[in-house]
C-alpha cells in the first residue's frame, strides 16, 4: 500500500490554477469505516436519548404525585393538579385489545394460507400488496373510519348487539354516536393486518422443510402437517408477530384519535368512548405549555408509551432473531 | 371424519380468511376513490384554500408535503445509507453491533406521536429552529432512518461475497470495492427502501403536528424556517376541526394523499421487480 497518506497537488487545469487534495486510498477506507460507524452509533443512540429526554422533562410530575397514584388514579383535572393516567391507560388497552381480537385470527390464518397453500402467483402479489397497505397514511384510515366505520357501528352494529346481547354490560350501547372503542378497534385492526401477516408469513415459511417432509412421509395430510407440525414449531415466532402488531396498535395515534370519542372515562362497554394515551398527547400538547406540571404530565404519558412499546418490541425481536439464527445453523 | 375432507375444509377456510383480510382494505381504497374522485379538478390541485378551507384548492398543502419529503430525503438518505454500509460491510458481529441493530429496529417501532414530542423538544425548542420546515423535516428524518437503514442493509447483504473478494484480489481496498462494485449492485434495493421510507414520512401526521404544520396558511413557504401546511395534517384538520366541511373535499384530499403515496409505492415496487429480473446473479 502507498506510503503517503495525504498528497496535495498543484496544477493548472482549464486555465485556472487549482489545488487538489487526495487521500491515500487505505486511509480513505479506514476513514469511511469510522465515519459510517459514527453515523450508525448516532442513529442507535436516538432511542436512549429519547427515553432520557422524556424522563428528564417528565420528572416534575413525579414530584407532585407518586407513581402509584399517577398510574391508578382516575381523576384527571390538570388545572387542579390532579393527573390520574388510569382512564387513558385503560382506554388504550381496551382499544388495542378489541383490535387484536378482531385482527389476530384472520391475519394468522392468512399468513398460513400464504406460506403453506397459496399458489405462487398469489404469493408474488402478496408482498407488494402488504408494502402498499403498510404505506397508507394513518390519517387516511382515520378519515375512512370517521366517515364509514363510525356510521356503520352507530346504525348497524350497536342497535343489533344491544338488542340481542344488551344484557351483557360489555355490549350495552348507551353511547349512540358510534365513536368509541369498537370503531377504534375496527380501524386499528385493518391497520395491523399487514404487519402481523408479513412477519407471521415469514416465520412460518422459515420452518425447516425437513419437518414437513417427515410428517408427510408418515402419511399425514398437508393440513395435519400444518396444524400439528408447522404451527407448533413456529409458535414462538408467530407469537412475536402478534406482539409486534400489538405494539404498533398500542402506539398508533391519528387514526384512533379520530374515531374513538376522546372522553376521559374508563369504558364499560365496547360502544363507550375511550381516550387512549396517544390521543391525550396529540390533542392537548402545545395548548397547555403554560402550565408546567401539565406539560410534564403529557411527557410522562409519552414516556409510558415509549417504555411499553420498547419492551414489547425488544421481546419479540429477540425471539425472531433467535429463530432466524437457529435456521441458519 | 375423513381427514382429506377436513383438509379441504381447512384450506377453504384459510382462503376465505385471506379474502376477508383483503376486503376491508379494498373497501378503504374504494370508498375514497369513489367519493373523492369528483372533487379532483385542476383548481382543487392548484388553488389556495378559500372560505375557511371549505372551497378552493389544497395547493399549499401539496407543496408543503413535497418540501417536507425533500428535506427528509436530504437528511435521511446519507445517514441511512452510511449506517447500512457500516452494518453490512464494516461491522463485526459483536454484542455491540447486535445492540446497535436492536436499537435501530426499536427506533422503527416508536409511536409517531413520541417522535413529534421529541422533535418539538430537540429541534423546535432546544435548537430553536421554531415551528419550521427544518424542524419538521429533521423529525421525519429520524423516523425514516430505521426503515432506510434496514432496507439498505438487506440490499447490501444481498450482493454475493464473491463480488467483494474479486475486488480485493485485484488490489482494491474495502471502500473501493464497496463504492465501485457493491453499492452499484445494491442500488435498486436501496432506492426501493428509500422510497418506501420517504412515503411513510410523507403520510405522517403526528410527528409534524407540533413541529411544522400550520392550520391555515394560504401562501407558499419562503424559507426552511417557515411554517407550512401539509397534506396529512390538512386532512386531519378539515375532517375533525372544521364543522360543516363538505364530504367531497375531505374525500378528495384523502384521495390526493392516497394517490401521492400509492404512486410512490408502485414506483418503488416496479424498480425492485425490474432490476430483480435483470440481475445476473
Amino acid at each position: 500500500m502507498e506510503k503517503t497518506l495525504v498528497s496535495i497537488r498543484f496544477g493548472q487545469r482549464g486555465g485556472f490554477w487549482n489545488v487538489s487534495l487526495s487521500l491515500n486510498r487505505g486511509l480513505k477506507d479506514r476513514l469511511t469505516g469510522h465515519m459510517t460507524s459514527v453515523l450508525t452509533l448516532g442513529a442507535a443512540l436516538l432511542v436512549p436519548l429519547m427515553g432520557l429526554a422524556l424522563f428528564l422533562r417528565a420528572r416534575p410530575i413525579l414530584a407532585i404525585s407518586p407513581v402509584k397514584e399517577l398510574l391508578l388514579s382516575t381523576t384527571w383535572h390538570p388545572l387542579e393538579g390532579a393527573f390520574g393516567f388510569y382512564p387513558f391507560i385503560v382506554g388504550t388497552l381496551w382499544v388495542t385489545t378489541v383490535a387484536m381480537i378482531i385482527a389476530v385470527p384472520p391475519s394468522l390464518l392468512t399468513a398460513v394460507y400464504l406460506s403453506e397453500y397459496a399458489p405462487s402467483r398469489v404469493r408474488a402479489l402478496a408482498k407488494p400488496l402488504i408494502d402498499l397497505l403498510a404505506g397508507i397514511p394513518s390519517v387516511v384510515y382515520g378519515v375512512w373510519g370517521m366517515l364509514t366505520v363510525v356510521p356503520f357501528v352507530e346504525k348497524a352494529v350497536a342497535p343489533t348487539l344491544n338488542r340481542w346481547l344488551g344484557f351483557i354490560p360489555l355490549f350495552r350501547a348507551d353511547n349512540p354516536t358510534g365513536y368509541g372503542v369498537l370503531a377504534g378497534g375496527l380501524v386499528l385492526a385493518v391497520m395491523v393486518f399487514p404487519i402481523i401477516i408479513a412477519v407471521a408469513e415469514e416465520v412460518i415459511r422459515a420452518a425447516p422443510q425437513g419437518l414437513r417432509e417427515a410428517s408427510l412421509a408418515l402419511g399425514a395430510t398437508r393440513w395435519q402437517t400444518v396444524k400439528h407440525v408447522v404451527l407448533r414449531q413456529t409458535m414462538p415466532g408467530v407469537t412475536a408477530a402478534v406482539v409486534l402488531g400489538f405494539s404498533r396498535a398500542f402506539g398508533e395515534t391519528m387514526a384512533v384519535l379520530m374515531v374513538v370519542g376522546n372522553v376521559p372515562r374508563v369504558p364499560r362497554s365496547i360502544f363507550d368512548p375511550a381516550y387512549p394515551l396517544t390521543a391525550l398527547i396529540a390533542n392537548n400538547y402545545g395548548e397547555m405549555l403554560s402550565i408546567p406540571s401539565y406539560d410534564a404530565a403529557l411527557l410522562g404519558a409519552a414516556l409510558i408509551l415509549l417504555l411499553v412499546v420498547l419492551a414489547f418490541n425488544t421481546a419479540s425481536r429477540l425471539v425472531l432473531v433467535r429463530l432466524v439464527r437457529n435456521e441458519s445453523e | 371424519m375423513d381427514r382429506y375432507l377436513v383438509q379441504r375444509a381447512g384450506f377453504a377456510l384459510l382462503g376465505l380468511m385471506a379474502l376477508m383480510v383483503v376486503l376491508p382494505i379494498l373497501l378503504v381504497i374504494g370508498t375514497i376513490v369513489v367519493q373523492g374522485g369528483g372533487a379532483i379538478s385542476w383548481e382543487f390541485l392548484s388553488a389556495m384554500p378559500r372560505d375557511g378551507m371549505k372551497a378552493g384548492g389544497i395547493f399549499p398543502a401539496i407543496v408543503g408535503t413535497l418540501l417536507l419529503t425533500l428535506g427528509t430525503a436530504l437528511v435521511a438518505i446519507p445517514i441511512g445509507v452510511g449506517g447500512a454500509v457500516y452494518l453490512a460491510e464494516y461491522a463485526r458481529d459483536t454484542w455491540l453491533t447486535r445492540a446497535i441493530r436492536l436499537a435501530i429496529i426499536n427506533l422503527a417501532g416508536i409511536p409517531s406521536v413520541v417522535y413529534g414530542l421529541f422533535g418539538l423538544g430537540l429541534f423546535v425548542l432546544f435548537l430553536q429552529f421554531g415551528t419550521s420546515i427544518l424542524a419538521g423535516a429533521l423529525t421525519l428524518a429520524i423516523m425514516t432512518l430505521p426503515i432506510i437503514i434496514s432496507a439498505a442493509e438487506e440490499a447490501l447483504r444481498g450482493v454475493p461475497t464473491e463480488f467483494r473478494t474479486v475486488s480485493i484480489s485485484l488490489g482494491g481496498t474495502r471502500w473501493q470495492g464497496i463504492r465501485r462494485v457493491v453499492l452499484p449492485q445494491a442500488l435498486p434495493g436501496i432506492i426501493t427502501g428509500v422510497i418506501l421510507g420517504l412515503l411513510r414520512a410523507a403520510g405522517e401526521t403526528a410527528p409534524i403536528l407540533f413541529t411544522v404544520a400550520a392550520f391555515f396558511l394560504p401562501r407558499l413557504p419562503q424559507s426552511p424556517f417557515d411554517q407550512t401546511m401539509a397534506l396529512p395534517y390538512h386532512l386531519y384538520v378539515i375532517s375533525t376541526q372544521v364543522p360543516g366541511m363538505p364530504l367531497q373535499i375531505q374525500f378528495g384530499t384523502a384521495l390526493v394523499l392516497l394517490i401521492l403515496v400509492l404512486s410512490l409505492n408502485v414506483l418503488a415496487t416496479s424498480i425492485r421487480s425490474y432490476f430483480r429480473r435483470r440481475r445476473q446473479w
